[in-house]
């Protein structure tokens, strides 16, 4: 279990997570929602112990640190591998970095995406966040974290992406994934967590959604009190013609 | 050799291009310290004499003094070193600059562990230092044999 107790970051005045209460059970595939700015990021840079923050973050009752921080992996737009290195020298390093390296899925899934063995920084951005993904689902953890993983990738990437996932991911493996795409995930994931101005405001499963009879993206848009008519009124001052 | 020098750099990095580069600091860096003292040392040796108007072979009393001060030739033969250890720290900096470039590789350090990553910035530029500082003991040594052997008995 990933708990986290009373997170706060800031940076400077501004409070990036405010008093950030949640616990992450394993085997579950969990969507990160909210805004550019909401907060996401830090939440798992946090965790990742990145960052320094106020709070508590402990990972089955420990706090993260060098001896647990194995159980996590990251896979992130900014890209965390080595640009220099090909797949075949990451598969070494994960190998002796993280005793738990799945090597076999490794391989299927370089397999399955056809990736080269070539240096990472010739790869196209989709073989990167490929790539990107790939090492996060082979380090062997328990808990994986993926921060807009899928940015640059085209819509067929994703979905097979989305396909694979579901199809490999063990039962005490847990996902969260911070992405804008949220119609594409909502087939995808468990639960779903909100998140604004560094508060979680709505954590809610899937299931339950549905129970209610609202899809992700509706709820998603009244808990942020989405104006639909925003957009309306934004073109009618500038154009001054009147809404329709 | 090259898989023990790619355990203490940045994941990536070429071991084989790095230990050229060391290697051939060291080489230069030994080379231009010898020059320079030979060059004072040789300097010095051909004008200790010269001659009065009546051909007679006088001693230079002030390159005399020079000569007999072994440590006045090795002063300006060690800035090359200095050089050289900057350009170490020059090193372990774009060790460290490295994870950010093309991508946060970074990330993958700070969960594989700060230890690792301080060996991975560090660990060559400090062997390097050593293997510098040795390189310096054994070029003062050829100009401790090079004065011995090459300076002449003089007398005033």
């Amino acid at each position: 279990m990933l708990e986290i107790k009373n997170l706060t970051k800031r940076y400077g005045a501004k409070k990036a997570l405010d008093s950030v209460n949640i616990s992450f059970p394993r085997g579950e595939i969990v969507g990160l929602f909210g805004e550019n700015g909401a907060g996401k990021t830090t939440l798992m840079k946090s965790i990742l112990n990145f960052i320094k923050y106020n709070g508590e973050i402990t990972l089955d009752g420990e706090k993260i640190n060098h001896r647990n921080i194995e159980k996590i992996s990251f896979a992130t737009s900014e890209h965390s591998f080595f640009p220099a290195l090909t797949p075949e020298g990451h598969k070494e390093f994960y190998k002796e970095h993280f005793p738990s390296f799945n090597e076999k899925r490794f391989r299927g899934l370089m397999e399955f995406f056809s990736l080269p063995e070539k240096k990472l920084r010739t790869f196209s951005t989709g073989q990167k966040n490929q790539f990107e993904v790939i090492l996060a689902l082979s380090q062997g953890a328990d808990y994986i974290l993926m921060d807009e993983p899928f940015a640059g990738n085209d819509v067929f990437n994703r979905e097979d992406f989305y396909k694979v996932l579901s199809g490999i991911l063990e039962e005490n493996e847990t996902v969260i994934l911070s992405t804008h795409l949220i119609e594409e995930v909502s087939d995808f994931i468990g639960r779903a967590v909100l998140i604004r101005n560094g508060q979680v405001i709505a954590d809610k499963k899937t299931e339950e959604l549905e129970n209610t009879g609202k899809t992700l993206i509706s709820f998603i848009k009244e808990e942020y009190n989405y104006r639909s008519d925003r957009v309306g009124k934004a073109l009618s001052d500038i154009t001054g013609e009147e809404e329709l | 050799m090259i898989r023990k020098i790619e355990g203490i750099i940045p994941a990536g990095l070429s071991a084989a291009g790095i230990r050229k580069a060391v290697r051939a600091g060291l080489v230069i860096s030994l080379f231009i310290s010898l020059s320079v003292f030979n060059l004072q040392f040789v300097h010095d040796l051909r004008r200790i004499y010269y001659y009065d108007i009546s051909g007679k072979r006088i001693i230079d009393e002030q390159i005399y003094h020079r000569l007999h001060n072994f440590s006045g030739y090795t002063e300006l033969c060690f800035y090359i070193f200095i050089v050289f250890f900057i350009c170490l720290a020059g090193m372990a900096l774009y060790f460290f600059i490295s994870h950010f470039i093309g991508s946060k590789s970074i990330y993958t350090m700070l969960r594989v562990g700060r230890r690792e990553l301080i060996k991975r910035c560090l660990g060559l530029p400090v062997l390097s230092a050593l293997a510098g500082g040795l390189t310096m003991g054994v070029s003062y040594l050829l100009m401790i044999m090079i004065y011995i052997l090459f300076l002449p008995e003089l007398h005033l």
